[in-house]
């Protein structure tokens, strides 16, 4: 499976009377652009804005963030706006450093519980800014009204379709018959067999609608672990629906460019062999489910003939048991294992860090912790609405959004947990 | 303060029942529980230790 990725930088963003690429700059057609999101009937209103890395802005009501993308042949975010086919293979074209960001305000039909699309809000400058994915984007944002007689999994879908309709639309738009700056390909070349070889075992968390993980446009909820190439992910196959945790979410541009999987592939052939990735899902309420997810996720580890493993997980609260058990699986057929994970630690950090431990563990890489209060100081401008909502759990409350706001803990700091490390260890926008 | 003794539930969010049993005999879940929760309590442990129970509906 060999993926030429053509990459095309963006550098800054304007409107324009045409949506094309003038070197770095890319001007956007806004109401082209709105018009193409508003073909689909559950979306009553698209408003185009445009944010640029630190902007005195705060981005809030945010869905998701996509990297635009367009495939010459067809194939762009399949089973969304494609048929299903496997993505992975062939030419992708992508504006590297543009992200298409997708904001609405998603109904609470019910107060608290593992499926309410909470507040995610994304900083724009300063310290936080350096938390959240889009940060380092040329954003161009989609802030949508949907129709108020949708179910959940209406809203949901019609969400992530917007955003992927207009990243491949403007993808499409700006490098049509344009050279790119750079072309790299991904391809799992055979390398020395004496390298050691390491996996990537992926554990996302997908629990219907705005909890969810979409493989090919369906949620992933029943996943038994199976084993992907790389390449896939990369191509778009995963879209992250995870609006129910901000912080700890993986936001779909973050599944484009995992810098665990740009690192491992990196280091292929070089120190290593990159064996392949094992996706798997966290989160099961039942422990038999988190055991037959340890026992299947550590098999396809042994499959992959894997010396070494790196595991991460998503989400919070007992989805680590599922990725310590597996770790702990791993380690006893002889795959040594490293476990990246964001903590806990309590507001002064001196409280326990992990919810659930295994002595096999012995090697940790920290993304930080979510539980250090944090205050959002004021800013000059507020995209995606005026008014943030907290505290679901009561029903919710509304605050300006232009701020200041007081976060006793970053759990609705937009993708702030990094838990693939794409802040710390590596750049989204690379 | 550690928690030495665990018994181990069925899924989260029924720690000490089990959904997948028919509602009439719900009790006999929850007293199996019970039961074993007694025994475990004057059971000596080195360190933390997971306790199974056996229960209707556990298989």
């Amino acid at each position: 499976m060999r993926l030429e990725r053509r990459s095309f930088p963006v550098t800054a963003a304007a409107l324009g009377t045409r949506t094309r690429l003038d070197g770095t700059r890319l001007e956007v057609d806004r109401a082209e652009l709105a018009d193409l999101v508003r073909t689909d009937d559950r979306v009553t209103r698209c408003e185009v804005e445009l944010v640029a890395p630190g902007e005195d802005a705060r981005i809030v009501h945010v869905c998701d963030t996509v990297e635009p993308q367009w495939r010459a042949g067809g194939g762009t975010f399949p089973g969304w706006i494609s048929p299903i086919r496997t993505a992975g293979s062939g030419v992708t074209h992508r504006l590297a450093g543009a992200g298409v960001t997708v904001c609405a305000e998603l109904p609470w039909r019910r107060t608290g519980g593992i499926q309410t699309p909470r507040e995610n809000i994304a900083e724009m400058r300063g310290p936080l800014a350096a938390l959240n994915p889009l940060a380092r984007l040329q954003n161009i944002v989609l802030v949508l009204t949907l129709r108020d007689d949708l179910p959940d999994e209406e809203c949901d879908r019609a969400v992530h379709l917007a955003e992927t309709r207009a990243a491949e639309h403007l993808a499409r738009a700006a490098t049509e018959g344009a050279e790119p700056a750079t072309t790299d390909v991904r391809e799992l070349v055979d390398v020395d067999p004496s390298l050691p070889r390491v996996a990537y075992v992926y554990q996302i968390t997908s629990q219907g609608p705005y909890a969810g993980t979409f493989y090919y446009g369906g949620y992933l909820d029943r996943l038994m672990p199976t084993i992907v190439h790389p390449n896939e992910i990369l191509d778009g196959a995963l879209v992250d629906g995870n609006i129910a945790g901000p912080w700890i979410r993986t936001p779909t541009t973050v599944h484009q460019n995992n810098p665990i999987i740009e690192g491992l592939y990196r280091d292929h052939g070089k120190g290593l062999a990159f064996a392949g990735v094992v996706l798997t899902r966290g989160h099961y309420y039942g422990m038999d489910d988190k055991f037959r997810v340890a026992q299947q996720a550590s098999k396809l580890a042994r499959w992959l003939r894997a010396d070494g493993a790196i595991l991460t997980w998503e989400n919070a609260g007992n989805g680590i048991m599922e990725c310590l058990y597996t770790l702990q699986e791993c380690e006893r057929a002889g795959i040594k294992t490293v476990f990246v994970t964001w903590e806990h630690g309590g507001a002064a950090g001196d409280d326990t860090p992990l919810q659930f431990y295994v002595p096999e563990a012995d090697a940790i890489v920290s993304t930080g912790s979510m539980d250090e209060p944090v205050v959002l100081p004021e800013v000059a401008r507020v995209v995606g609405s005026d008014t943030i909502r907290l505290d679901p759990q009561v029903g919710g409350v509304r605050h300006p959004a232009r701020g200041p706001i007081t976060l006793d803990w970053r759990l609705e700091l937009y993708g702030g947990a990094a838990h693939v490390g794409e802040h710390r260890y590596g750049r989204v926008d690379a | 303060m550690r928690a030495n003794r665990i018994v181990a539930g069925v899924r989260i969010p029924h720690p000490v029942s089990n959904p997948a049993v028919a509602k009439d005999r719900e009790i006999e879940v929850r007293t199996a529980f019970a039961k074993r929760a007694l025994e475990v309590l004057a059971t000596p442990v080195e360190g933390p230790t997971v306790f199974t129970v056996d229960h209707p509906g556990a298989r």
